[in-house]
């Protein structure tokens, strides 16, 4: 007996080793290779329309990142800007308005708008930069429209390097406030409704529910939405391709963009690499944190 | 008395909701609205709400002469279906195969898995960028496809693995009992029973990939451009045709517009990598 559960569990641990090698496979060849080929190629000035380059010159590209006033520094900043404030705006008016709706959930059709309201999640950013592009055109759009209907001074929005980087940030929130609304709203239905109401019984006003009840109930959704939400910053790409393409000057000029743009625009693919390797570093830190935060409830 | 005062609360709070989702289409349907305008109306300020006549005239431009978007559409359609297809084959068994053979190293695989979904597409488009000018592989639908694979699996074989850890396991052993193998069971069992699942799996898969542009800008030629290069052309453009853009948008929006009605439930599950369920 003892014997034939032995190759039961060998047979299982074939199938399952069987079962995995395509997807192993696929992550082997095609993301190992290319990382281990990204992190060689960040180690020379390889240029692609450039023949004679590509030369093995250690780690002057990360050193050239640091030390010069490099660019890719400020984009780095200007992320990590993007980050400080968009995070906190996103995140407060996410949990007001997931208030809300919570406060209609027995209602009739609030599911329907719940809907509407996260649309914006599930069109590509592409898109949502281009038409917000044309809402905000100084001269042609309905922004400006609204401004001058309410007697408002007329602003140049994303033509002026003082109002395009909030801009950016404003159309990022419109997009991706529904998104952390949306997940608190799932956390706030978890929650048992006793809660709210021996706290109402004991006289406490609505700050003290979101202090004593709320922040540490959603304390698992928070760090989760706070984790994605700042994956999805980093990632910021295609907004700023659809909008500004980093201008003003460099006012809009994110990380993401800024590697696009060395290794596409300017041909520098061996400093490009050197780049994406900074930012994958940044990123896996950061995903792996969330890894263990979506591991632990299973546990 | 009592009761009006919490019929009336009640009532401004659903407003509040209704204003909120307004925030999200108003801009959406202007886009619309646009579209169905003539080139004229799109360059006048104050601009006009409402087009003069609504018109498919935009639209059926696009499907004219040698820039119709017949040929993006149907590349976009069929990286996306093709995508989809081979995500799934790859995700299914090796989810499933997390999910019931738990070993420690499952645990590494997983961690593997979601910090790859999370890389920027831009580092990752970098050296691939490179590997595949070397080896011939730009302008070919099949080499976008083996990106948008990589970049999905890992996303589909988390998701499914959290969906197969709620499949009861003991239908499963049931079936085993009954001499079934893992493959039957799999096969007979778990996959009919997670359909529901595996059907929204392939929604996001098909929508992620549907919406790629990083990738497709970069790596697609005049014969294999997406749709999404087709609009990234609208970003460069100095003299912008408004209304030409957003009847683009809105085509491209539509199987994405339809998807989600389909899939609304499950939207923040997808979103969230299966931590929060909608």
């Amino acid at each position: 007996m003892k014997q034939k559960q032995k190759t039961l569990a060998e047979r299982n641990a074939v199938t399952a080793k069987i079962m995995l090698a395509p997807l192993l496979t696929v992550l082997l060849v095609l993301g190992i290779f290319p990382g281990i080929y990204l992190v060689w190629t960040s180690l020379t000035d390889l240029q692609m329309n450039n023949a004679s380059s590509g030369n093995f010159i250690w780690l002057s590209n990360y050193l050239a990142l640091v030390t010069d006033s490099s660019i890719f520094g400020s984009a780095l900043l200007k992320t990590l800007l993007f980050c400080l404030a968009a995070l906190p705006i996103q995140f407060v008016l996410g949990y007001v308005i997931a208030k809300f709706f919570m406060a209609a959930v027995d209602m009739k059709g609030t599911g329907f708008l719940r809907t509407v309201y996260m649309f914006p999640l599930m069109i590509t950013p592409l898109s949502v930069g281009l038409f917000w592009n044309y809402l905000l055109n100084p001269r042609v759009g309905a922004v400006n429209f609204l401004l001058q209907s309410a007697n408002l001074p007329l602003q140049e929005w994303l033509s002026d390097s003082s109002t395009a980087f909030p801009c950016i940030i404003g159309i990022y929130l419109w997009q991706w406030t529904p998104y952390v609304a949306m997940l608190i709203q799932a956390g706030l239905l978890s929650i048992p409704g006793e809660l709210y109401e021996s706290a109402r019984a004991d006289g406490a006003g609505l700050l003290h529910i979101t202090k004593s009840i709320d922040l540490p109930m959603l304390k698992k959704v928070l760090g989760i939405s706070a984790i994605l939400s700042l994956v999805q910053i980093v990632q910021t790409f295609e907004l700023v391709l659809a909008t500004t393409n980093g201008g003003p000057g460099t006012s809009t000029l994110v990380s993401a963009y800024a590697i696009y743009r060395d290794a596409f625009k300017y041909f520098q693919n061996g400093r490009a690499c050197a780049e994406a390797v900074v930012l994958m570093v940044i990123t896996t830190a950061i995903s792996q944190v969330l890894a263990k935060y979506v591991l632990k409830e299973e546990d | 008395m009592k009761f009006r005062m919490k019929w009336i609360k009640k009532l401004l709070v659903w407003m509040v909701c209704f204003c909120f989702s307004m925030m999200s289409l108003l801009p959406i349907l202007w886009s619309v609205l646009t579209s169905f305008k003539k080139y004229i109306e799109t360059q006048i300020f104050p601009p006009k709400i409402l087009p003069d006549q609504f018109s498919l005239h935009n639209y059926a431009e696009l499907f004219k002469g040698s820039s119709s978007i017949v040929k993006p559409l149907l590349s976009s359609l069929e990286v996306a279906v093709i995508t989809t297809v081979i995500v799934l084959l790859i995700a299914i068994p090796a989810a499933y195969s997390m999910s019931r053979f738990r070993t420690k190293r499952t645990h590494d695989i997983q961690m593997w898995v979601i910090g790859m979904r999370m890389a920027p597409a831009v580092a990752v488009l970098v050296p691939y960028y490179i590997i595949y000018s070397r080896i011939g592989l730009v302008n070919n639908k099949g080499g976008l496809i083996v990106l948008y694979v990589l970049s999905n699996v890992t996303f589909a074989v988390w998701l499914l693995s959290v969906f197969f850890d709620g499949v009861s396991k003991e239908i499963e052993e049931a079936a085993m009992v009954d001499g079934l193998g893992h493959w039957g069971t799999l096969l007979r069992i778990v996959i009919p029973l997670a359909m529901n699942s595996i059907l929204i799996i392939a929604a996001f898969v098909f929508i992620f990939s549907w919406n790629e542009l990083i990738y497709a800008m970069n790596l697609c030629g005049q014969q294999t451009q997406t749709l999404p290069v087709i609009l990234s052309t609208y970003a460069s453009d100095v003299s912008v045709q408004y209304q030409m853009m957003t009847a683009t948008q809105v085509i491209q929006i539509i199987p994405v517009a339809l998807i989600t009605l389909l899939i609304q439930k499950n939207i923040l599950t997808g979103l969230s990598f299966g931590a929060v369920k909608g």
